[in-house]
């Protein structure tokens, strides 16, 4: 099953009277459960591509179905609903709430889904991602690597089916990287969610089942 | 807007003021004094006109006063006319008095003023004159050629007005009555009420007054007390449709006419100070608030992207600003109660008497809708815009 699809999909940011053209017209093919590298050179597109499937920007031209719906047509709100329930995210610079200790992080989405066991939930995902003991540490009190596994918790909250990872390693360290490639890897190969990952690093990429390479807004390579 | 989505932003809201403590704090605090202050100044200008208000019919007018019809001297037939309104429901007291225009000799001075002979008992049961003695004592009914100065007379018979001196208890004055009569009075009692009318006049007993001026069972004016002094338009309105009196009947606002003109001032000086406190306050809270929600666009975009609708955000920001204001105005309510008890426990002193601060229910619900809907507007409109705005763009502070 094919669980995102894109269709000529173009984007033109505009910066002040210069038009850029960050995507033009990429056409790409994910299937459920797949761990997908997209890489590229820096204003390859890769982060633009990122946020149009992850329903954070609308396209100049194009469309994003996932899982065969056709999301142009969404409102704003049903948009909203859509990331909550199907689409996890993983920033480069973790995005976490300050103000939230480790574990409410994790559980906020679960409350506005209104899951039930909302924190044993949540400690048990903490675990899974390797931190049972530091879960009521405020996002201040952990390292880099450690702020990033709650942002993977937390995206995997309420069981998305896609998750998506905007250069995730970026700011760590090679060692703390590959363990959360790994991650990643398990998250796709056991509980079979799609994940779209950002990255310019060779090695992790050689992890992913497949490459898409972003070059000047357009697909210039896709396979193994 | 679902349950779990009022959830959602009740959790976040509850933890995003208990993790910004002291940021949330100072912004109680500003709203707390805010409050106060836009409270404290018009309960003061509110207390100096319940006391100017109250120095009238608590030492001068009572709650009613009937004079003589128009063109006569005085009012026929008191006695009878005591005893028809003393039938009526709701009289607390009734005191006849004559006001007599006189002449006060005193040594080398001479001074005209005004006598007000009055029933001593009566007269205590109306006004509070009585706990008003600042020296020596009040007038008996048995009291003859014995007299009470107001404080402003006892200091201008013995030198400059203001210099503190005063007439000596016992020392005798001379009065000359409008029939030419002069008598001499020893001074019982000297008063001050804070009223400049009454601190101006003498008093002597009525019947002394009567005697001398040889008119029995009349009276310049006789005032009324009720037992509440809410009931007084009511109470002179009966009195008109039964037609006890043909006298003129006057409430004691419209007997001291001049104090409307006061009162309407007092009321434009404290809409003023409120007006323009509320305008400069409100600016203060909108900026500061507006400010704090303008540095949360990067949260609400993360907010945006983990699933909450803008409507979700929106009740996260206005339960926060809504808390917050509610425990400001407790604050500051708590902090103006405490004033208020203080000076009413230790009154403000004025040449017209203790002055209490008055707190006005209504504009404390002016006060606190205005400092309410100013913080949620200054909160809402910031939000409504970054909500409005990509999230992209906000995510990267953009």
């Amino acid at each position: 099953m094919i669980a995102v699809k894109t269709q000529g999909l173009e984007k033109t940011y505009e910066l002040g009277k210069v038009k850029v053209q960050a995507l033009k017209g990429v056409d790409i093919e994910v299937n459920k459960g797949e761990f997908v590298a997209i890489t590229g050179a820096s204003g390859s597109g890769k982060t633009t591509l990122l946020n149009l499937i992850g329903l954070l920007d609308r396209p100049t031209r194009g469309k994003v179905l996932l899982w065969d719906v056709d999301t142009s047509h969404l409102t704003e709100s049903e948009r909203a609903r859509m990331r909550l329930r199907g689409i996890g995210f993983v920033f480069q610079f973790f995005n976490l709430f300050d103000e939230l200790r480790a574990i409410e992080n994790v559980m906020l989405p679960m409350v506005l889904f209104g899951k039930k066991d909302a924190r044993k939930r949540a400690r048990e995902l903490l675990s899974t991602v390797g931190l049972k003991n530091l879960e009521l540490r405020y996002p201040s009190e952990l390292s880099g690597g450690e702020q990033q596994r709650v942002a993977i918790a937390r995206a995997l909250a309420n069981e998305p089916d896609l998750l998506l990872a905007d250069e995730p390693t970026g700011n760590l360290d090679s060692g703390t990287a590959l363990s959360l490639v790994e991650l990643f890897r398990e998250i796709s190969q056991n509980l079979g969610v799609t994940i779209l990952m950002v990255t310019h690093e060779i090695e992790l990429v050689s992890r992913a089942d497949r490459v898409i390479k972003l070059k000047d807004g357009l697909v210039v390579e896709s396979g193994q | 807007m679902s349950v779990d989505s009022f959830k959602a932003a009740l959790f976040y809201a509850y933890k995003d003021i208990l993790k910004n403590k002291k940021f949330f704090s100072l912004i109680i605090l500003i709203i707390a004094f805010t409050f106060a202050n836009l409270l404290f100044i018009p309960a003061i200008i509110d207390g100096k006109k319940y006391r100017f208000e109250a120095n009238i019919y608590e030492f001068q007018t009572s709650h009613i006063v009937i004079l003589p019809e128009e063109g006569e001297e005085f009012i026929e037939n008191v006695a009878q006319l005591e005893k028809k309104l003393f039938n009526m429901p709701g009289v607390e007291g009734i005191s006849p008095r004559l006001t007599i225009p006189i002449t006060i000799l005193y040594k080398e001075k001479y001074i005209s003023y005004i006598a007000k002979g009055i029933h001593p008992d009566k007269e205590s049961r109306i006004t509070d004159i009585v706990s008003k003695i600042v020296a020596g004592n009040y007038l008996t009914e048995r009291s003859r050629e014995e007299i009470l100065l107001g404080r402003k007379i006892a200091d201008e018979l013995v030198g400059t007005s203001g210099d503190g001196k005063l007439v000596e208890l016992g020392e005798k004055v001379t009065l000359v009555f409008p029939n030419g009569v002069r008598k001499e009075y020893k001074v019982k009692g000297i008063l001050s009420t804070g009223n400049p009318e009454v601190d101006g006049s003498v008093f002597i007993n009525l019947n002394d007054a009567q005697s001398t001026l040889e008119i029995g069972n009349k009276a310049s004016e006789v005032s009324i007390r009720l037992n509440r002094l809410e009931d007084t338009t009511t109470f002179k309105f009966n009195l008109l449709k039964l037609g006890i009196t043909d006298g003129e009947v006057k409430s004691w606002s419209e007997y001291a006419y001049w104090i409307q003109d006061y009162s309407k001032a007092f009321e434009v000086i404290t809409r003023i100070i409120s007006i323009a406190g509320a305008t400069a306050s409100g600016v203060v809270i909108a900026i500061i608030v507006y400010i704090n929600t303008e540095q949360k666009k990067r949260k609400i975009a993360i907010l945006r992207a983990i699933g909450f609708r803008s409507e979700d955000i929106m009740i996260i920001f206005i339960l926060e600003i809504t808390i917050l204001v509610v425990i400001g105005l407790i604050v500051g309510y708590s902090f103006l109660s405490f004033l208020i008890g203080y000076f009413s426990t230790n009154p403000i002193k004025m040449p017209t008497g203790d002055l209490i601060p008055i707190l006005d229910t209504k504009l404390i619900f002016e006060v606190s809708l205005l400092l309410l809907s100013t913080s949620l507007l200054a909160t809402i409109l910031p939000v409504y815009i970054a909500s409005k705005r990509s999230i992209v763009e906000n995510l990267r502070g953009e």
